[in-house]
């Protein structure tokens, strides 16, 4: 069974491969879409009324909100630690963890799956994806890496049967990553792609390795546990050497 | 054309365990790619000019843009399937998706035509876009649609990238599908 629905200014389509019944497919599929509109209508940035927003306006107090809520930002503290602060949810002047939300929420939605005994599946929300199991027998999930130049083709694909990858790129809304320490956006890398067991932690990764630029790739190397590619603005391809690229 | 040159070039100073290249290589299933990709980490490996591993099939490529098919960073064109394509089991017949909306450029509308349980042809539309949009729309459309046939042929189950209009030709696609398999 697959699915496409417009989700939290995107486009984000699911694919159930396992053999389960049309209606038990069909629920699961609900379910995923309405966990993914929720988080929309709570962490958008665009919603006037969100709990972010709320925050923002310093009408509620974090520690008052949601578990979810209280999760996603301890999270963007947290990162904001491991990269050096170059992950920074206020890095536009105002509270937006949307480098982290998106990917996390997909993370979620893909662990309730396999919960819900829905182990094989494709889950890609813009672009952030989480694959588990197999799309059939004997087959590994293919994913496809966007070359920055070329829409129409792919510079890497990787495959595997449980992978989080995520790609932060200037090539599509322009130079929209913001280095927090110079207060400008971030120029020399084209593209970043992160890949690992974490969707939201490989999502944040690839964005806070964009705003870092070329220390980016000294900062990729040593991430334990996280594969990566990355593009330069030069033209010139780096991955590290255990990046799952196909056969 | 920068891109389109095939170089291993080492590595940056300081730079561990990033296997460097010059974009364009790295086309998956090509073995020359994969040969010069995988030499192991770079730190193992003399800083500057990478010495004579470059394969030389893909200086050829370097000349002018690339034409349409025949780009070093596009999927292998229709490599022998070891599996069944992703889009298997389609009925033949012409499909058309669901008009999806684009942030730009109004409408995307994604048209497929299957034969022999192949996606033969995709066609998009971008719908009620005008002026600047509608010459942006019309430029991406070729490259979407050629990408739709290269996916299929790559066999990828999907891709990873910084979207934007890309989003509602997908979703436009993926109702045409649906339907196809319908």
């Amino acid at each position: 069974m697959r699915r496409v629905e417009q989700v939290m200014g995107t486009a984000v389509s699911l694919h159930l491969a396992d053999p389960l019944p049309q209606p038990q497919l069909a629920r699961l599929a609900d379910e995923v879409f309405a966990w993914l509109h929720e988080v929309d209508r709570r962490f958008s940035t665009y919603k006037e009324d969100s709990e972010v927003n709320r925050v923002h306006r310093g009408e509620l107090d974090p520690a008052a909100g949601s578990a979810d809520l209280r999760k996603v930002l301890d999270a963007c503290a947290e990162l904001w630690r491991t990269t050096d602060g170059y992950f920074d949810a206020y890095a536009t002047g105002r509270l937006d963890p949307s480098g982290y939300v998106k990917g996390w929420s997909v993370q979620v939605a893909s662990d309730r799956l396999v919960a819900a005994g829905a182990g094989n599946h494709c889950l890609n929300a813009g672009g952030d994806v989480r694959v588990r199991g197999r799309p059939a027998a004997g087959e590994e999930w293919r994913v496809g890496i966007r070359h920055p130049w070329e829409a129409l083709a792919v510079c890497w694909v990787i495959s595997g049967t449980d992978l989080a990858v995520a790609t932060s790129g200037t090539y599509e809304r322009g130079y929209h990553v913001i280095d927090p320490y110079r207060g400008e956006p971030a120029t020399v890398l084209r593209s970043v792609t992160v890949v690992g067991p974490d969707l939201g932690l490989a999502d944040a990764y690839a964005t806070a390795a964009l705003a870092m630029g070329r220390a980016g790739l000294d900062w990729l190397a040593a991430l334990d546990g996280y594969e990566s590619g990355v593009v330069t603005e030069d033209g010139e391809a780096y991955r590290s050497p255990g990046l799952p690229v196909a056969r | 054309m920068r891109r389109a040159v095939l170089a291993v070039i080492g590595t940056v100073a300081g730079t561990a365990l990033m296997v460097g290249a010059k974009l364009g290589t790295p086309r998956p299933d090509d073995p020359a790619a994969a040969t010069a990709t995988d030499d192991g980490p770079v730190s193992s490996a003399p800083p500057g000019p990478a010495p004579a591993s470059a394969p030389p099939a893909a200086a050829t490529a370097s000349a002018g843009p690339p034409a349409p098919g025949q780009s070093p960073g596009r999927p292998a064109p229709a490599p022998p399937p070891t599996t069944p394509p992703a889009a298997g089991g389609l009925r033949n017949g012409t499909f058309t998706g669901n008009g999806a909306p684009a942030r730009h450029y109004e409408v995307v509308t994604v048209t497929i035509t299957v034969s022999g349980g192949r996606i033969t042809v995709a066609n998009g539309s971008c719908g009620n876009a005008s002026g600047e949009s509608r010459a942006i729309c019309a430029d991406a459309m070729p490259h979407l649609q050629q990408e739709t046939l290269a996916k299929q042929n790559a066999n990828i189950a999907t891709v990873s990238g910084a979207t934007y209009t890309s989003d509602a030709y997908v979703s436009s696609l993926q109702s045409a599908l649906d339907r196809a398999k319908a």
